[in-house]
């Protein structure tokens, strides 16, 4: 009986995606549906005079897919850890496996807001607005398409994975110590927010550290650091982790 | 199909401070059917666990196959832990969790595992927080025997099945036995039912091992004498007695360990009747409460 | 099925004596695989295999490499004798020791015997 078979992590990571899979799809379908209908809304030219704010409507959307993945992340271990372990899976394959799921889809979230981005300016366009952007980011204008994607995947990646050691704290510890490591969890995210606000990193590292190079380049390096901070932070969560009955 | 042996020795499991094995020892041979037995929270689940990799152990050693089983990918895609409440995720559907079980076990023998979903009327589309205890039990009765799994463990896996279900699970773990040999360790309350299955009985009690026999020669070594109780009295002088019944002047006694032919005649002369002891008496017998004493308990282990 | 009075294997062992005394198994005729057996009876492979080993001990079957067991040819033979034996000790015997006890003649029992034997003619 032997079979051609996928590796363990691989296993994990298509699995996860399976069982998501109308999760991710059901979300993104509600959300465009909103988005759709405030651009139709726009397009009745009902505000179209001149006083009219022409801030970019997208660039506040982000929030929502974050405190999404944010919550898929949380409930990742305890939903899914018993289930793989009790297949015969390690838990280090879990979460390499688990962190592919978390990469695949930060990037996939990430390209369709980067979508995004482009088709908001046609429509502002349209109605001669330009699209402003209020926040700090690492891309300065709608047209940067490299740069909406990387900041928004490393967002994504960052929630995600805080949310996924928010759900192995829980399943580690007692329940009174995984409330205090879910405060903690919050800080990766909190990290990479910060290592995003590139006008805020630029001035720190020239001034504090006297690094004077192009910020994007550390920008991303600090990223995946952080990246692999989330990644790390899970294995050791869970690498001894019991299974028991109930995981949470 | 290989089989593998298990080694375990000074096994400990502490929950705390808590003690739920202690120091544990014990060899079993590859491909055998063995039957684990112990009375609630004597540390069979524990035991289990921790050659499921469920757990790791608090200290001493376990191999399975000659390798440490815990987070070992090569040792744990060889092992089948099957709990009677499973651990399959309640939101998923029992088609979900078969094919979960179907993608992660490397030996998993879909043809069979759908002559068993056949064999119990599985509902497929139903999510795995609808299904009764039985229909449950028979989800993790199914993907125990499909995993083909060179370790293949139950853990009082089919309590909540019906008797034909377990007759009927009885039947195919024997034959699925017979046709690709395996280790099976099977813990169980029902010794009456499936005690003829077991090759050999490992009994634990308190967390610790008072028992590792073939079933055949356990049972060999109990025996039960009714008589005059002077008579009996006579002859279980010396012998470790598990347990005693008085029935107006005539007493039946309980007795463990080999009883010599000389024994036998003497009975018989003394006019008294001897008979064997089934396994469940014995289990229940060697793990009551005011049973053997701990150093009684060591000593029976000897074999 | 089986009882608890004595090992499996033993009570196995007897069935297919049995079978042998009352001719349900013929000389040289193929027994059963331990399988079989096991799948039968419900019990582990390797318990009817040891019923198996005592009768090939007691040279009541034979093993034929790769095909199976079979019924050897002073089986029965050997079995009427070692029941005769037995017959007198267990039941003979065992009779008289009772007929005693109760106070039943010697002479009574054989008029009982005379009698039963007659209406069989």
């Amino acid at each position: 009986m032997s079979r051609k078979r996928k590796h363990p992590a691989h296993n994990v990571a298509s699995e996860l995606l399976y069982t998501y899979r109308w999760t991710f799809i059901v979300y993104w379908i509600i959300f465009i549906s909103i988005f759709l209908g405030i651009a139709v809304f726009m397009n009745t030219n009902m505000f179209n005079n001149e006083g009219f704010d022409s801030q970019s409507a997208w660039e506040g959307a982000s929030n929502s897919p974050k405190i999404f993945l944010m919550v898929i992340g949380i409930l990742l271990t305890p939903l899914s850890l018993a289930s793989f372990v009790s297949s015969g899976v390690t838990r280090k394959h879990f979460v390499i496996g688990g962190s592919f799921l978390v990469t695949l889809i930060s990037a996939i979230f990430a390209l369709i807001m980067t979508a995004g981005y482009p088709i908001e300016q046609m429509i502002y366009e349209q109605n001669n607005w330009t699209p402003a952007l209020k926040n700090p980011h690492i891309f300065s204008s709608s047209d940067q398409l490299a740069g909406i994607f990387f900041e928004h995947f490393f967002l994504f990646f960052a929630y995600f994975g805080s949310g996924w050691i928010i759900g192995s704290g829980f399943a580690r510890f007692r329940w009174q110590l995984g409330a205090i490591i879910s405060v903690a969890s919050l800080l990766p995210a909190m990290a990479m927010e910060v290592v995003l606000s590139s006008d805020w990193m630029g001035r720190l590292m020239q001034n504090v550290f006297e690094v004077d190079r192009n910020p994007i380049a550390v920008v991303v390096v600090l990223a995946v650091i952080v990246m692999a901070c989330i990644v790390g932070l899970n294995y050791l969560l869970l690498r001894r982790v019991a299974i028991k009955k109930r995981m949470v | 199909m290989m089989t593998l042996g298990i080694e375990v020795n000074n096994l400990q499991l502490k929950y705390g401070s808590f003690a739920a094995i202690k120091n544990v020892t014990f060899s079993l041979a590859g491909g055998r059917i063995y039957g684990l037995l112990g009375r609630n929270g004597s540390g069979k689940t524990s035991l289990l666990s921790i050659l499921a990799s469920y757990r790791e152990q608090t200290n001493g050693q376990v191999t399975i196959g000659g390798e440490a089983p815990f987070e070992n990918a090569k040792i744990m895609e060889q092992v089948c832990f099957i709990q009677e409440s499973g651990s399959f995720s309640d939101s998923s559907s029992v088609s979900d969790v078969l094919r979960l079980s179907a993608s992660c076990w490397p030996n998993w023998d879909s043809e069979y595992a759908a002559h068993l979903i056949a064999l119990y009327d599985l509902p497929l589309k139903k999510l795995v927080s609808a299904l009764s205890r039985g229909m449950k039990s028979a989800l993790g009765v199914t993907i125990g025997l499909a995993s083909r799994a060179p370790v293949t463990i139950f853990d009082e896996a089919y309590l909540g099945m019906d008797a034909p279900s377990r007759y009927a699970f009885y039947d195919e773990l024997l034959k699925d036995y017979m046709e690709t040999p395996r280790t099976f360790i099977i813990s169980t309350h029902l010794i009456e039912e499936v005690g003829s299955l077991f090759e050999e009985v490992l009994i634990l009690d308190q967390g610790r091992l008072i028992m590792h026999e073939e079933t055949d020669v356990l049972k060999s070594r109990g025996a039960s004498i009714t008589g005059s109780e002077q008579a009996v009295d006579q002859i279980t002088e010396g012998l470790t007695i598990l347990g005693q019944q008085m029935l107006g002047r005539t007493k039946s006694v309980t007795v463990f360990g080999e009883l010599t032919e000389e024994h036998r005649k003497h009975a018989l002369a003394l006019g008294l009747e001897l008979g064997p002891v089934s396994l469940q008496d014995l289990f229940v017998h060697l793990t009551k409460k005011e049973g053997l004493s701990n150093e009684q308990k060591e000593k029976a282990s000897r074999p | 099925m089986f009882d608890d009075r004595s090992p499996i294997y033993q009570q196995i062992a007897d069935k297919i004596k049995d079978d042998i005394v009352s001719g349900i198994l013929q000389e040289d005729e193929q027994v059963m695989s331990t399988n079989q057996y096991a799948a039968f009876y419900r019990i582990n492979p390797a318990t009817a295999a040891k019923g198996f080993h005592l009768l090939t001990e007691e040279g009541i079957l034979y093993k034929k490499r790769g095909i199976g067991m079979f019924v050897s040819g002073e089986a029965k033979q050997s079995l009427l004798r070692q029941r005769r034996e037995r017959f007198f000790e267990e039941v003979v015997d065992r009779m008289l020791a009772e007929a005693e006890t109760i106070g039943v003649p010697i002479s009574e029992i054989i008029g009982r015997i005379e009698q039963a034997k007659g209406s069989d003619e």
